[in-house]
């Protein structure tokens, strides 16, 4: 019987080194707005009979729900972006370079053959020699980005010399037949 | 300070031992000057392209490479009127500084 009411009046104690972190944030957030809401109600329960002071209850609770749901996703993005900032500082691997691949090769299909061969490859190739040299990862994918942005800027301006080449074919045959 | 070499003229002294590609233009240009030039992939692409338009290098691809992703390297070469054009400034160079025509590069 002992035992059973150990484990009964134990229960939430226990429920609560279970949960990780930041469910108990928002457990002690909740509980921290909605116990004192619970006594201000309970005080003036003498004239409980108002349905204002029933809506009051709720709105309270409501609010302390909401304020807990808050606080714990404020601090889950603060933990993601801890936990993502750590993971870029750390030395880039393989998993590092298999992505930067896979980015590059996206990119290959949308620049020419002549970037794809060259810029590409000189990029793919100095990323290997990043990992290799244990590099963060962030230098890695800040590569990548530089690629990204320059291969497509130097194959905008390819396609922008031909077009201008063709237009000023196509005046100066103009000028021929004048 | 600014570089007193423009990126064409380092770009034609790395040449001038023989092909390279790319990236290995880039880390001859900073190896032999000692960091004190360094060319950026942004500058070195377009003036090796506007360079072998006007007929200064010709460039050839090579065996495609795995650790490149299976993508060929590009190799770049000085032809006679890029020898021509590196000696004109090895001596133009040597004759701006006093030295008279510069040794080599």
């Amino acid at each position: 019987m002992r035992s059973l009411l150990s484990r009964i009046f134990t229960a939430p104690f226990r429920l609560f080194h279970r949960t990780d972190r930041l469910d108990r944030i928002a457990m002690v957030t909740t509980l921290g707005v909605l116990l004192p809401g619970a006594i201000v109600v309970l005080h003036d329960m003498r004239d409980m009979a108002s349905w204002r002071q029933a809506l009051i209850a709720s709105a309270i609770s409501l609010s302390a729900s909401a304020l807990g749901f808050l606080i714990r996703g404020l601090f889950g993005w603060i933990e993601r972006v801890r936990k993502s900032v750590r993971s870029a500082m750390s030395p880039s691997g393989p998993r590092t370079v298999r992505r930067a691949a896979f980015a590059l090769d996206v990119l290959s299909c949308l620049v020419s053959q002549r970037i794809a061969n060259e810029e590409v490859g000189d990029a793919m190739e100095s990323i290997l020699k990043l990992v290799a040299a244990e590099r963060p990862k962030w230098l890695v994918y800040l590569k990548v980005a530089a690629t990204w942005v320059r291969a497509l800027w130097h194959s905008a301006c390819d396609v922008a010399e031909r077009v201008a080449a063709i237009i000023g074919k196509a005046r100066r045959g103009e000028k021929d037949k004048d | 300070m600014e570089s007193p070499v423009s990126a064409k003229a380092a770009i034609l002294a790395a040449l001038i031992r023989g092909k390279s590609f790319g990236l290995e233009i880039i880390d001859k240009v900073r190896d032999r000057t000692g960091g004190a030039i360094v060319l950026t992939e942004g500058s070195v692409y377009p003036a090796l392209k506007a360079m072998e338009r006007d007929g200064l290098l010709r460039s050839f691809d090579g065996e495609p490479m795995p650790e490149r992703g299976g993508r060929p390297r590009r190799y770049y070469e000085l032809t006679g009127k890029g020898r021509k054009a590196v000696t004109e400034y090895q001596v133009s160079v040597g004759n701006l500084f006093g030295l008279g025509p510069a040794g080599a590069i």
